[in-house]
């Protein structure tokens, strides 16, 4: 009887670890899906701080989801109408150097848990400065037969109800941010959507819903080469917390979508940005 | 979300409306590898709960790294989509990238 008593318990315990985790990845599966993000900076302190994991074990399981994330929201063609996948993949070259670059400096013990922390709570508070300051600018224009460049396109608003036109500006600010994205995303378990949302909408001109999307499709692939790293790091820890993070992460992305053409551009911006301020400030004032 | 008054949605990627052949046989294998590991994931969880093993733990390593090769195949879905309309600068910048993901295997 105690030893069924003590398999109860133990079966508890790992379900309920188990269960939090999905819960988690569920939460940020959602944030991804709405925000462009791959809901990293929700993730890795629930892992690190509710899970009580190692840093690195978390940032890496935080990583393995945002894969997922991003290749969920990717395939779903009310997404993909929405990804500029040329303007994806021109910012993955700088962001893929800059994780292959970052992931070099981790593998030789350079960057220290507490500097990943830092690293992680200034871009929040960077980015949801940009996002507050922008709150009610709009970047898009009714269709025109206007030049919209190499990179520019048109899509339809569900906002305005309208096709509307878009042209990609200052296109080093949107290189410069998937830079620094790609080394935020290894150092601290981000997708780096945090750092190429904010400014690929409020610098470049890309409209939000657009912004996220292409977000969406870039982090993936800027996070691919720190899980390989990772992997071989023997980092991919308890694979069935792993599991359960991704399933809820699946999940999350799925009821994102489905909300994401129903919420407004002005509290999809605000929504970002409290989180960001509240996340930042809480990893550079009081970790 | 669409309705039936709205007009047809369109691609925010210039001039790529219609996907080649290749692009949706790749899009279909993205499609059906993020479905077939959420299954595997979810049989390995269950089976991890009932009666931990090696074999689930395997299980959970294959469904995590089936989700984990989704992004190359996103990159290498553009490169096609580029490929067939022969727009060569933007098969250069796509062949870097899948260069770099390629040098991370090494």
């Amino acid at each position: 009887m105690r030893i069924l008593i003590r398999v109860t318990e133990y079966h508890s315990a790992v379900l309920s670890t188990i269960l939090f985790a999905g819960t988690a990845g569920l939460g940020a599966g959602m944030l991804g899906a709405l925000l462009g993000l791959g809901g990293g900076l929700f993730l890795v302190p629930v892992l690190n701080l509710g899970l009580g994991l190692p840093f690195a074990v978390a940032r890496t399981l935080s990583l393995i989801t945002i894969i997922g994330t991003s290749a969920s929201v990717s395939v779903r063609s009310s997404s993909r109408r929405l990804i500029n996948r040329r303007l994806a993949i021109l910012l993955a070259v700088p962001s893929v150097f800059a994780s292959l670059l970052a992931t070099e400096v981790l593998k030789a013990g350079l960057v220290s848990d507490r500097a990943a922390k830092y690293v992680f709570g200034f871009t929040a508070l960077f980015a949801a400065m940009i996002m507050l300051s922008r709150l009610d600018k709009r970047n898009i224009q009714p269709k025109s037969d206007a030049d919209l460049g190499a990179l520019g396109s048109h899509f339809h608003d569900h906002d305005t109800g309208e096709e509307v036109s878009y042209r990609v500006r200052r296109l080093p600010a949107a290189i410069a941010s998937a830079f620094g994205a790609g080394i935020v995303s290894t150092f601290a378990g981000l997708g780096g959507g945090l750092l190429v949302v904010p400014s690929v909408n409020s610098w470049c001109g890309v409209p939000m819903r657009v912004a996220a999307a292409t977000s969406a499709f870039l982090i993936g692939v800027t996070a691919f080469t720190p899980v390989v790293t990772s992997y071989r790091l023997g980092l991919v820890q308890s694979p069935e917390l792993a599991a359960a993070a991704l399933l809820g992460v699946l999940g999350g992305s799925h009821l994102g979508l489905k909300l994401s053409g129903r919420l407004p551009v002005r509290a999809l911006k605000l929504t970002m940005a409290v989180i960001l301020g509240g996340l930042g400030a809480e990893y550079v004032f009081f970790q | 979300m669409s309705s039936s008054s709205e007009p047809a949605p369109v691609s925010a990627t210039p001039e790529l409306e219609r996907d080649p052949r290749l692009s949706q046989l790749l899009g279909g294998v993205i499609r059906s590898s993020i479905r077939v590991s959420a299954m595997i994931l979810f049989a390995g969880l269950v089976l991890f709960l009932v009666m931990p093993s090696d074999f689930s733990q395997r299980l959970l390593l294959g469904g995590i790294l089936l989700v984990a090769i989704a992004p190359v195949l996103n990159v290498l879905q553009v490169l096609a989509d580029e490929v067939a309309r022969k727009e060569w600068p933007f098969v250069a910048t796509t062949l870097v990238v899948v260069a770099m993901l390629g040098w991370a295997l090494l």
